[in-house]
């Protein structure tokens, strides 16, 4: 198991079941600070290149280098074909009602469950 | 050179390809864009919600709190200090009727939930008639008007008395419910107001402050509620010569209060006469689809023939009204 603290969020990565869990809110000031969050996400789809789950749901907050960051992975999988992205959201935080809905928009492929 | 072969040439074939990815891109871009902005625009509204959310906290803690607790919490700690001064006030002092012997013969549980309802709402009223509560002492409560914000004394006033009528009011309806709860003495209330200056700010020690009004003229408003009757609001002529005709009251005493070196004369608010009212009838009006009379009192020793006859005049407007609804 990895992990990645980014501000007052973690990331764990679990590759036994191809699993990030984002944890907290995930405030970084800039793209350039998301850099590090950018290099585990790819590694972990280079360490599970089938399947990789984002599990969002306790994912309080997001900023808008943030979404850029997981846009801009979403995007990376697409261009690659894998690996195939499945996102946990939870509705009752209401960035997740929206944004996360438009991962499937930027790749078809994206499977979100509640 | 054949111009359609030209279209199946190699190099043609990889610019088309190399097009079709930037068309890709480029909608992916947009994607992209549109995701962040609407990631944005939910964070922007659900920012300006809490921003609202906030202020509306922010001006109710500004009721409940004393200004130097208020002046903390909003980051502005250089003001909480010990400082004082002297303003003319309106103060307002409220006290349950019998309510030690209510104490004694009263289930703690009940009274305590009776009670809180009771100050709940009193407070309530307070708040949106615009004053600071002071304090609440067990069942009394404290109120002033004027500070921290000042407006005028007459509007001062003013506020206060309507809060008074309003909390007599509502007073009235805690009373039944009093009563249905199993207390048997229900809940009269004892009022009382007077206006004058006081020394208002903070005082205590560093670590403990209490926000409130010290002098001469609070223990007067004390002193004025403490000689009310149960459901009466009591005034002193300083107060009383704020209001306007609007106000209906009548003269009760004169007393004298240990302290105070001239005799206070004590004047008892029975109700406000609500614009639409035409009638200036100290003890009725008459209004187009009803009236309203407060409690006539006629003693003959003390009163005037004159009392007599406008209390007469006042019960005839009375029955003429009872007898232009029926038809």
């Amino acid at each position: 198991m990895k992990k990645l603290t980014a501000g007052e969020s973690t990331i764990t990565y679990e590759e036994s079941n191809a699993l990030l869990v984002f944890d907290g809110s995930m405030r970084l000031a800039n793209m350039q600070e998301y850099d590090v969050v950018a290099e585990f996400l790819r590694e972990a789809s280079e360490l599970s290149p089938t399947d990789l789950t984002l599990d969002l749901r306790s994912l309080r907050f997001l900023n808008s280098s943030g979404i850029t960051t997981l846009s801009l992975f979403i995007l990376a999988c697409k261009k690659n074909g894998n690996p195939k992205i499945t996102v946990l959201k939870n509705d009752q935080i209401s960035w997740q009602q929206k944004s996360i809905t438009n991962f499937k928009k930027l790749w078809d492929d994206v499977e979100i469950k509640d | 050179m054949d111009l359609e072969n030209q279209h199946t040439d190699p190099p043609y074939e990889s610019w088309e390809k190399e097009l079709q990815s930037y068309k890709e891109e480029i909608q992916d871009l947009k994607m992209l864009y549109k995701t962040i902005a609407e990631h944005n625009s939910t964070i922007e509204n659900e920012l300006e919600l809490k921003n609202e959310e906030i202020t509306n906290l922010i001006q109710q803690l500004r009721k409940y709190l004393s200004p130097q607790l208020y002046d903390l919490i909003v980051g502005r700690p250089e003001k909480a200090s010990l400082q004082y001064q002297r303003k003319f006030l309106t103060i307002f002092f409220s006290d349950i009727v019998g309510f030690t012997e209510i104490s004694n013969e009263t289930d703690p549980e009940i009274l305590s939930s009776a009670l809180n309802d009771y100050l709940n709402d009193m407070a309530q009223i307070a708040m949106r008639y615009g004053g600071t509560i002071d304090k609440f002492i067990g069942d009394a409560i404290m109120i002033f008007f004027g500070d921290p914000e000042y407006q005028d004394d007459r509007i001062h006033a003013r506020d206060c008395c309507r809060m008074a009528l309003e909390m007599r009011h509502t007073v009235k309806r805690i009373d039944q419910h009093w009563v249905q709860k199993g207390i048997s003495q229900g809940l009269k209330v004892r009022m009382g107001i007077h206006s004058g200056y006081c020394t208002v700010g903070n005082f205590g020690s560093k670590n403990r402050m209490d926000y409130t009004i010290i002098g001469g003229n609070v223990n007067i408003a004390s002193r004025l509620e403490s000689l009310a009757d149960p459901n009466a609001i009591v005034l002193s002529s300083v107060t009383k010569n704020l209001l306007n005709e609007d106000y209906i009251s009548h003269f009760k005493h004169s007393i004298q209060i240990k302290g105070i070196h001239h005799p206070v004369e004590v004047h008892e608010l029975l109700a406000y006469k609500p614009s639409e009212m035409t009638d200036n009838d100290p003890l009725v009006a008459i209004k187009n689809d009803g009236f309203v009379i407060d409690r006539i009192e006629y003693d003959q020793s003390i009163h005037s023939p004159e009392k007599l006859q406008s209390i007469e005049a006042a019960l005839l407007k009375i029955l003429a009204q009872i007898e232009s609804l029926r038809t």
